[in-house]
């Protein structure tokens, strides 16, 4: 994409020319006068002066005058043949007070941006630049796969005594792979004391860091203008969610950059309060950092208001079974059970394993023993 | 922003004024890690004088939350929520989260107890 930039002579909005007011105002005379002909001239029924003429005759003088002043006032501007057929049809539709209104919209229109400023220009090059798919610029020679007879072996076990390109190999893969703990293990092998290999993971962990900063970056350029939008928040959100789960982070930043990803749950809630998904959201976020009773809390309160919230049933046995875990409580894992054989109705069936409505209303009338045999009488 | 802290007893009380924002949100976490390096593992929030919370504000609470009773084992309540807040708490589900109370006094008796 290339920017071009445009030789036009900029609108003129440095103030109204002399010969152009002048023009107006003998045009708004002539159509004030008018006005006063018409208005003044004889009633219908009495044929004492005829048509008034002399009046139309002004009238179509102003509405001239108001088009060549606006011709005047905009000059050789692409614009000016516009502007002066707007300002003339005010005038000759609206009369005195048209031609007021006509003059007051050039006025007020003119001083209005009608192209993208040049700083935009280059924020929208940089979204385009950006959004385009990114492809490795990595040499070649950087390009290996695990040898055959590794494939089987767990990458920590090859980690320790692994060459230079088996060490790049085994960095391809993580790369590739691209879970929190590939990406934690890929952190690790940009410590070797090998240039080759250090450099080479940090490459590929530097694609991934800005593949988020380029995201992030986009959503809160977005998030400039469009402020109150609830859809980019939450995609915000999910973008810090992912960064801070991505295993490309220290502790302390994963403790910052969860909690801008609450920050943008709490701005996205105080817009829509009703949503229950991004209660789920929030309580998901506690229990990724051990507040096992917050994300609890959070979830009943999820599902006294929506019973059949699915990702909040769900997340709630979650919460209880590494509680469990956590204080040693086999008690909890018992309640988790219970909690799920009791919440089991909100699990929606697949279409093709719904009961027929027929066999529900002969469940209904016949009772479930007798529907059976109607409904599948040949089974 | 101001925060100034109270002492009652073992629990302090954190003042907070004005707006709790973006802006203002590092100096109540910078003041809140203060009391934490203190030695202060029960604290009290009093938003009485707090006009205007965002966000920001929000998430730098429950972070201190998290840390005061994740990390440091400790109790944290919240008080004095004038009408705004109060409802931008309930939207958030934050009042079934931390327990939220009418006056300070009072919380300090419950992070106490």
């Amino acid at each position: 994409m290339t920017i071009v930039v445009r030789n036009d002579s900029p609108p003129k909005d440095d103030g109204l020319p002399l010969v152009a007011a002048l023009i107006w105002a003998l045009g708004g005379l002539c159509s004030v006068i008018a006005c006063f002909v018409m208005l003044t001239s004889a009633p219908r029924g009495v044929q004492v002066g005829g048509f008034p003429w002399f009046g139309v005759g002004l009238h179509l003088t102003g509405s001239v005058l108001a088009y060549f002043g606006a011709r005047v006032a905009k000059g050789s501007h692409p614009s000016s043949a516009g502007w002066a057929l707007l300002v003339a049809f005010f005038a000759f539709f609206g009369g005195p007070l048209g031609f007021l209104a006509g003059v007051a919209c050039y006025l007020f229109g003119v001083g209005q941006p009608t192209e993208m400023p040049l700083v935009d220009v280059v924020k929208a090059e940089m979204f385009v630049r950006t959004t385009a798919h990114h492809k490795s610029d990595h040499a070649g020679a950087f390009d290996v796969q695990l040898r055959e007879e590794l494939r089987t072996q767990p990458i920590v076990d090859l980690l320790p005594y692994a060459d230079v390109a088996t060490a790049i190999a085994i960095i391809n893969k993580l790369a590739d792979q691209r879970k929190r703990g590939d990406l934690i293990m890929l952190r690790e092998l940009s410590q070797d004391r090998r240039p080759e290999v250090y450099q080479f993971a940090l490459s590929r962990l530097d694609e991934f860091e800005r593949d988020y900063a380029t995201r992030i970056y986009q959503l809160k350029e977005q998030l400039a203008f469009r402020h109150d939008d609830v859809g980019l928040r939450v995609e915000l959100a999910k973008v810090y969610y992912d960064y801070t789960n991505s295993g490309l982070l220290d502790d302390s930043l994963e403790d910052y950059y969860w909690e801008m990803t609450l920050a943008q749950l709490f701005e996205a809630m105080r817009f829509e309060p009703n949503r229950q998904d991004l209660v789920v959201d929030m309580a998901r976020l506690f229990l990724m950092r051990q507040m096992y009773r917050e994300a609890e809390a959070a979830v009943e309160d999820v599902l006294r208001k929506e019973p059949a919230n699915l990702d909040a049933q769900l997340l709630y046995l979650e919460c209880l079974t590494e509680r469990a875990q956590i204080e040693g409580d086999p008690g909890l894992l018992q309640q988790a059970r219970k909690r799920a054989l009791e919440s089991a109705w909100a699990v929606k069936l697949p279409k093709s394993q719904e009961q027929h409505p027929l066999f529900k209303v002969a469940q209904f009338w016949f009772g479930r023993g007798r529907a059976s045999e109607k409904a599948a009488p040949n089974a | 922003m101001q925060c100034t802290a109270q002492l009652d007893g073992p629990v302090v009380i954190l003042h907070l004024q004005g707006k709790l924002d973006a802006s203002s949100v590092a100096d109540f976490r910078e003041e809140a890690q203060r009391q934490l390096r203190a030695g202060h593992t029960r604290v009290v929030l009093d938003l009485a004088q707090v006009e205007h919370v965002d966000g920001q504000g929000l998430a730098g609470l429950v972070a201190f939350y998290r840390r005061l009773t994740v990390e440091h084992k400790g109790r944290m309540a919240v008080a004095g929520l004038n009408p705004e807040l109060r409802v931008l708490f309930d939207r958030t589900a934050l009042t079934r989260v931390m327990p939220v109370v009418y006056e300070w006094q009072e919380a300090s008796r419950e992070v106490r107890s």
